[in-house]
């Protein structure tokens, strides 16, 4: 324990490391603070990022608590005679909110045109408006109807988890928050992965190795404590950075949303999660990518003898190489680098098929393998600074 | 007492063989170990380290191999690298202690054999100081003192005088005479009066081989008969410097009298055989690496 806290003693003494710390705050703080600013539906006349965008997410939020809830055919029905009585729309922009969501279903089915949807939805009669349910079923059944039975029983049973009516909440200011969290994590964990690239390879560049190596515990047991601290920190700072951005989110959007159903971000969505529970899940993914990067940067660091070739490696991994798994798109070897979860795949029911053909949703496929960058690469990158000749 | 036991000791880089096919056994006292640039001691003292696997035979102690003692030999060994790193954002004290964790002492010990040996190099004063703004003298003594911090048994020390001034050299030279009283000290250095002072055996390294061994006396021996001074003008002096391997030239009185110490077998006329030191023994030994008589 006494060379484990030397070890994070010694990471977070590094200049490096404050400056990289430092870097990774300003990104934190940049990006968490834009969606608070940003115009989140408000109408082209309302321009961001200002103050006033400020003003209408705020005011949003607060219109959306009377109408937190199930949105069932009374809560539709509600909204379009809101909407009806304000033509203007400059007191139900919830109600109009409510409406939008219900156009993509109803604008998807073909039964409205995409565009002039507020006066077309304003048009439906009740019967119509009260069947978005159903309509929406329709569709999924068309769009995954064709899929092969083993996706389509795992996505109908997810499918049938999902409670309805959805909980609606004004999740405008959350989806946001959601999309930038993923270039966040990527970023964080990249600054984060960089601050430790010496934590092998700085004790050959220094010589101390020469030193180490021949004390008590200066092979095995350093190596561990070296690891160990590896992932303390990254995981420490990860959670220390990412429980920044989400608390300054929810300082700006507040708590209720998180409880709305995830379909209010993404109609299409088979999962039965609440926007809480996406966040949760991005944020987990997010903190395993981190620690399967930061397995990856104290492998190369057990192997190179300086910081550049390691920070060259990571990029390759982090930054080149999970470029081409996206352009790739399928295919369980491109699918399994860190970083790569994302919301679209989340509530795009995005499913991977397995080598035997056992078929999983892919944001969970990827969540399951990056542990395996742990117990793949930490025993690896111990094993090589042990054995590690003095040259 | 156990031993250090070197069975046919091999290192090759590629076709060179840095160490060659070396038995010795060190036992209690203080090894010097002396030998040109290249001549292998960084070499063997890491074999003995364990910090390099031999490419052939074995470093045995009390009869076991050290690679299969592991943290046991390592908690017997203190060890002083020549190019001694260390972590420029730490204070001395901090980094002592740090290698004290290392070395698995306990916080007290820790404490105690600080502050003792920080005392005993010199370093007291040194305290918040940053090793970055240390001199190269202070970082040698900071070396000295990481290597002595486990109370070795064994105690490998590979130029620890480079970069101490005369003063710090004789502290060195009585801390580690004081401290080898059954414990086995190896030393190398280019400085030889520093092993003449202190060392109990001297051991001559060259291409890789201990060519010979012994104590001072018996090293001077080997070099006995073959070491003379000659007085004579500055211009056959110059002369004599181009044939013959000189020890020492020393301008003596007024005019261009000089007097020169050569090393050879074949002395010119006028020359008076004289008592061989060690450094004479060095540079009988290694004068046919610069190609002279």
């Amino acid at each position: 324990m006494r060379l484990l806290g030397w070890e994070l003693k010694k990471i977070l003494h590094r200049r490096m490391t404050r400056v990289l710390l430092g870097i990774c705050l300003a990104v934190i703080l940049l990006m968490s603070v834009t969606p608070g600013f940003a115009n989140l539906g408000f109408g082209t006349e309302v321009e961001a990022p200002t103050w006033e965008a400020r003003a209408r997410s705020v005011q949003a939020t607060a219109d959306a608590a009377p109408w937190h809830g199930p949105l069932d055919g009374k809560a539709l029905l509600a909204a379009r005679d809101a909407c009806r009585s304000d033509p203007t729309g400059d007191h139900t922009f919830v109600e109009g909110n409510i409406l939008s969501w219900a156009s993509r279903i109803f604008a998807a089915a073909g039964i409205i045109p995409t565009e002039d949807w507020p006066a077309r939805m304003l048009a439906l009669e009740d019967d119509t408006l009260t069947g978005v349910y159903d309509r929406r079923t329709d569709l999924l059944q068309t769009v995954y109807g064709s899929r092969p039975p083993a996706e389509q029983e795992l996505l109908w049973a997810q499918e049938a988890r999902v409670t309805k009516p959805f909980t609606y909440d004004w999740v405008g200011g959350h989806a946001l928050e959601l999309d930038q969290l993923i270039n966040t994590m990527l970023l964080v964990g990249l600054l984060l992965c960089a601050a430790v690239a010496p934590v092998f390879c700085g004790e050959v560049r220094t010589r101390v190795y020469t030193l180490s190596h021949c004390a008590r515990y200066g092979r095995g047991k350093l190596a561990a404590a070296k690891l160990g601290a590896v992932l303390l920190f990254t995981g420490g700072a990860f959670a220390v950075c990412m429980g920044l951005f989400v608390a300054i989110q929810l300082a700006f959007f507040g708590t209720r949303g998180l409880s709305a159903s995830l379909q209010m971000v993404s109609w299409s969505c088979m999962l039965p999660l609440t926007v809480g529970h996406a966040e949760a899940l991005l944020l987990g993914s997010g903190l395993l990518s981190c620690l399967a990067a930061a397995a990856i940067t104290a492998a190369l660091s057990a192997v190179f003898s300086t910081e550049f070739p390691v920070l060259l490696g990571l990029f390759a991994v982090l930054v080149f190489l999970r470029q081409l798994a996206i352009q790739a798109g399928g295919g369980c070897l491109a699918q399994t680098l860190p970083f790569l979860a994302t919301l679209g795949e989340l509530t795009g029911n995005t499913l991977i098929t397995l080598p035997g053909g056992s078929v999983r949703l892919q944001f969970f496929y990827r969540l399951a393998v990056q542990p395996v960058y742990l117990v793949l690469l930490l025993p690896l990158a111990w094993r090589l600074y042990t054995r590690r000749q003095v040259g | 007492m156990e031993e250090l036991q070197l069975q046919h000791l091999t290192k090759c880089y590629k076709q060179f063989a840095a160490v060659n096919d070396l038995t010795l056994t060190l036992g209690e006292g203080v090894y010097g170990l002396l030998g040109a640039n290249g001549a292998g001691k960084t070499t063997l003292m890491r074999m003995l380290c364990g910090i390099l696997e031999p490419t052939r035979g074995t470093v045995r102690w009390g009869g076991t191999e050290i690679a299969r003692l592991g943290e046991e030999y390592r908690a017997l060994l203190g060890y002083l690298p020549q190019d001694f790193g260390c972590y420029p954002d730490f204070t001395g004290p901090e980094f002592l202690r740090y290698i004290a964790v290392l070395k698995g002492l306990t916080p007290a010990e820790t404490r105690r054999r600080t502050a003792q040996l920080l005392a005993q190099v010199g370093l007291e004063e040194a305290g918040r100081k940053k090793l970055r703004a240390y001199s190269g003298g202070m970082r040698q003594r900071l070396g000295i003192a990481q290597a002595m911090l486990n109370d070795p048994r064994i105690l490998i020390l590979d130029e620890p005088t480079a970069g101490l001034d005369p003063r710090e050299r004789v502290r060195f030279r009585n801390l580690i005479a004081d401290y080898a009283k059954g414990r086995t000290v190896l030393l190398s250095t280019h400085i030889v009066s520093d092993v003449e002072a202190i060392a109990d055996k001297i051991l001559l390294m060259k291409a890789g081989r201990i060519v010979e061994e012994g104590t001072v006396a018996q090293m001077a021996d080997t070099a006995r008969g073959k070491v003379w001074t000659v007085h004579t003008d500055a211009a056959t002096a110059a002369r004599l410097e181009a044939v013959y391997t000189v020890a020492n030239l020393r301008h003596t009185g007024a005019g261009d009298g000089v007097e020169l110490r050569l090393i050879t077998t074949d002395p010119p006329e006028g020359a008076v055989a004289v008592e061989p030191t060690l450094e004479d023994v060095y540079l009988w030994h290694f004068a046919d690496e610069e190609g002279k008589s």
